[in-house]
């Protein structure tokens, strides 16, 4: 039942002050690519908190009147239409964490079934069948079919693969590339044999009840290998992991994005390269590894050896413009983000390039859906597969 | 696509500390900064003139000619360009409230009376000296319209939350940063 009165109530004194302090200096407007695309104001960062503050004022102070039912869906959907790729917080000049801030709200929103119905689906798969596409649980690793992939072994590397990459028929390659390196670098490494949803599909559409669950279930699976390192192909469960369960796991076990890990390994001289990428190559950084976990030189490092032709993107690194795939806004408005994602094409194409490596699941999806609906000669793959093309 | 920015790198979570705000602030906005700054340092000598004048008086000569003096009229330049980057700019125009306005309704009555009073000696009138017969018919009033429209307007806008608020809540907030960042682990 939907309960508009009670919405942000879950926020507590420092949320109430940091949207007063706001300075609306208006920086985060500017930068929003949803706002951009859609020149709706309620996706506009600053309008949001502007009409958040006004719904908090109404509860706080007398003679106001409760905020109304319109209102209050009004911001709410203003919410859900962003990628949470936290180029608003990197403008912000108080430098207030609203990545957090949105997810904190989107919470509330769900808590109060104030969220959209396909993102209650999102919950819904994952509680049944421990993954966001509601595909059985029992198929999670038909992906390893026919691949030297080791299941629930002891072993010193997790590799968590994620639910895009094990079920997404369109990521066999990218996880496939990723066994690859792990094989000929030599690693001790396995796969978990009952790995679940890691959780960030429920923290982003705020159905966070059901978080505990899923996170025992990994923790207790990754502890029965023994392993001290965990690697991850896509930023989303590697920002999770690194963000909530190293509150559980703490320095025990070392989290590294699978760029990270190629890095050191090229480093470590453990894989070495034949040759380089004939092909003109560019990199879209994805914003959950570049903006949020701070992995920006290690893709450069790498492609400085593995690609003759590269050449950079503009909107890039640390200032990297959404793919438009993030924060599940694909499922809240699919022709908006396709969209967003088409004009990162473009610039792919304005460029030059004909290979756009990344390093997301989410972004390759997206990206992809949007080379093949503008039927672009820009070729969408994963960082792991340029790689592995390459090695000895 | 949005508009390319340059913002330098920084670590998520933010560490937040009262030199990362200002130095976020100075770098986003000098304009925005100094429209802040001076708004406080005019509204605190201003309380401070009008509830210690009683007691301190030529004491606070110094405070009436430079620090509200002084920097008033540099204030008043600052605010003019500052009003005309609100009226330009759509980005700012869009995160502004009711409230706002009606607050920069109550700068303006500030600004005209506070050079109203400043123009019986400098700096507006050795520069403008014109002005002195254009406000000369609101010179009894001006004294009483900035000293209880400062009141009313400290009222107005905690009441619906506006200028004041945001500048305690900023004030307290800066005062009290102490947000570590979380990450540690790598």
């Amino acid at each position: 039942m939907m309960t508009a009165k009670k919405f942000l109530d879950n926020f507590g004194r420092s949320e109430t002050l940091w949207m007063y302090a706001c300075s609306r200096c208006g920086e985060c407007v500017d930068v929003c690519p949803v706002y951009e695309k859609t020149s709706d104001k309620y996706t506009a960062p600053g309008f949001k908190i502007k009409k958040m503050r006004g719904l908090i004022t109404k509860k706080l102070a007398p003679f106001t009147g409760s905020p109304s039912k319109e209102s209050v869906e009004k911001v709410v959907k203003g919410l859900y239409e962003c990628t949470l790729c936290g180029r608003c917080w990197s403008v912000c000049p108080y430098n207030y964490d609203l990545v957090e801030l949105w997810e904190k709200a989107r919470e509330s929103a769900y808590g109060n079934g104030l969220a959209p119905e396909s993102l209650q689906q999102v919950e819904e798969a994952i509680v049944t069948e421990k993954n966001i596409f509601k595909r059985p649980h029992s198929r999670r690793l038909d992906w390893t079919k026919d691949l030297d992939v080791p299941v629930g072994e002891k072993a010193d590397t997790v590799y968590f693969v994620g639910c895009l990459m094990s079920y997404r028929g369109q990521l066999k390659p990218a996880a496939s590339a990723l066994a690859s390196i792990l094989n000929a670098a030599g690693e001790s490494w396995t796969i978990l044999k009952d790995e679940v949803c890691c959780g960030v599909p429920l923290k982003f559409s705020g159905a966070t009840k059901q978080l505990d669950a899923l996170m025992d279930t990994n923790i207790r699976a990754i502890e029965a290998t023994g392993a001290r390192k965990i690697v991850f192909s896509c930023p989303g469960c590697y920002r999770m992991f690194w963000q909530e369960y190293s509150k559980v796991l703490g320095k025990r076990v070392r989290m590294m994005h699978e760029i990270e890990l190629i890095d050191e390994l090229v480093k470590s001289g453990k894989i070495k390269f034949n040759g380089k990428l004939q092909e003109r190559m560019t990199y879209h950084d994805p914003c959950e590894l570049s903006r949020l976990s701070g992995v920006i030189d290690e893709p450069r490092n790498i492609i400085a050896d593995i690609a003759k032709g590269f050449v950079e993107l503009p909107n890039n690194k640390f200032n990297v413009a959404c793919c438009g795939g993030g924060g599940l806004y694909k499922s809240v408005d699919t022709e908006s983000s396709i969209g967003i994602a088409g004009e990162r094409i473009a610039q792919a194409e304005q460029v030059g390039a004909t290979i756009l490596a990344t390093a997301c699941p989410s972004c390759i999806m997206t990206l992809g859906q949007a080379a093949r609906s503008r039927k672009s000669k820009v070729k969408v793959i994963d960082f792991a597969e340029a790689v592995a093309q390459q090695i000895e | 696509m949005p508009k390319e920015t340059s913002a330098p790198r920084k670590k998520y979570p933010p560490e937040v500390s009262k030199t990362t705000v200002i130095k976020g602030m100075l770098r986003t906005s000098l304009l925005d900064s100094a429209f802040h700054l001076l708004m406080a340092i005019l509204l605190i000598t201003g309380l401070i003139m009008d509830i210690l004048g009683p007691w301190l008086g030529g004491w606070l000569h110094w405070m009436r000619q430079i620090a509200h003096g002084y920097l008033g009229a540099f204030f008043v330049l600052i605010f003019i360009v500052y009003l005309a980057k609100i009226l330009y700019s759509k980005k700012m125009r869009t995160v502004l409230t009711a409230t706002n306005y009606v607050d920069f309704l109550f700068y303006i009555a500030f600004v005209i009376t506070g050079i109203t009073i400043a123009s019986v000696n400098s700096p507006w009138i050795t520069y403008i000296p014109e002005l002195a017969e254009v406000l000369a018919p609101i010179a009894s009033y001006a004294p009483t319209i900035h000293i209880t429209g400062t009141y009313v307007w400290i009222l107005f806008s905690t009441v619906f939350p506006g200028g004041f608020l945001h500048g305690l809540a900023s004030a307290y907030l800066i005062r009290h940063l102490k947000k570590r960042s979380k990450r540690g682990i790598q």
